[in-house]
């Protein structure tokens, strides 16, 4: 592999566990919104 | 749609801006380092990430202490909140060292002692999360885990200092220029915005889960005589 290619590798990681992690307690607190009617 | 989903809605349309923004600065205003080339820019998603985990590991300690103190049920849950923000982080940290690592390196791991106080920062929270998970009476789960929060944030400091006061591979200062240094505030922005968003979007579920069992109510303050018999 590139060192642009590690870089690359690198900021899809962060990115993907933020926002993996953000859609996860978006999509859990709707499902828990939807129980509490 | 109300005012508050508004609001988070535009948090996040914000937090999502300055990372294209961020990004977009790193990839067409910064220089390449001279010594290590394109894999230094790393850093700048590497180090927020680092001192978020840090200030996450930090609401922890104070979020148990918190609650030792007043035996509000809100400081747990905003303790339970900023631990799992922070092994999100720590795990960014150190996926993001390992990747530079094995471009500068030659080597996805090496035990110097940064590297390692940093592996045991993330299984401390991790574990933080497992004795959470493992005691079923919320009270003593408050407290055991309000008690470990207090101890595990001892790492932090050693994190901090172990490259600057032990020999280590890893680099302890960096010279930036203008843009880079401009780089490296651009993406504290984003990184920080969403690891606030998350730990206040974690900690408004973990209200709502407390709600709908019934338990939201303030417990008994009787710290220090009451810590003593919960956590054993």
């Amino acid at each position: 592999m590139t060192p642009s290619q590690y870089t690359l590798m690198a900021y899809g990681v962060g990115v993907v566990l933020i926002w993996g992690y953000a859609l996860v307690l978006f999509l859990s607190g709707r499902a828990s919104r939807r129980r509490r009617g | 749609m109300n005012r508050r989903a508004v609001l988070q809605l535009a948090y996040w349309v914000v937090t999502a801006a300055s990372f294209v923004g961020a990004a977009l600065l790193v990839a067409f205003a910064t220089p390449n380092e001279r010594t290590m080339g394109v894999v230094q820019k790393i850093f700048y998603l590497h180090l927020p990430a680092a001192i978020n985990t840090f200030l996450a590991c930090g609401l922890v300690f104070i979020a148990s202490a918190g609650y030792l103190w007043q035996r509000k049920t809100w400081w747990d849950d905003l303790a339970a909140a900023s631990a799992k923000v922070a092994v999100l982080l720590c795990s960014i940290v150190l996926l993001t060292g390992m990747i530079w690592g094995r471009s500068a390196w030659g080597t996805w791991w090496t035990w110097s002692p940064r590297l390692t106080f940093s592996l045991v920062l993330w299984l401390l929270y991790v574990v933080y999360l497992m004795v959470r998970a493992s005691i079923e009476s919320e009270q003593r789960r408050a407290v055991v885990s309000a008690v470990y929060g207090i101890v595990a944030f001892l790492d932090v400091p050693l994190v901090y200092l172990s490259a600057k006061l032990l020999e280590d591979i890893h680099p302890s200062s960096i010279t930036l220029d203008g843009s880079m240094q401009l780089a490296l505030a651009a993406w504290f922005l984003p990184v920080t915005l969403a690891a606030g968003g998350l730990i206040a979007a974690r900690y408004a579920l973990n209200r709502a889960q407390r709600q709908r069992s019934g338990s939201a109510a303030p417990e008994p303050r009787g710290f220090p005589v009451r810590l003593v018999g919960d956590a054993i």
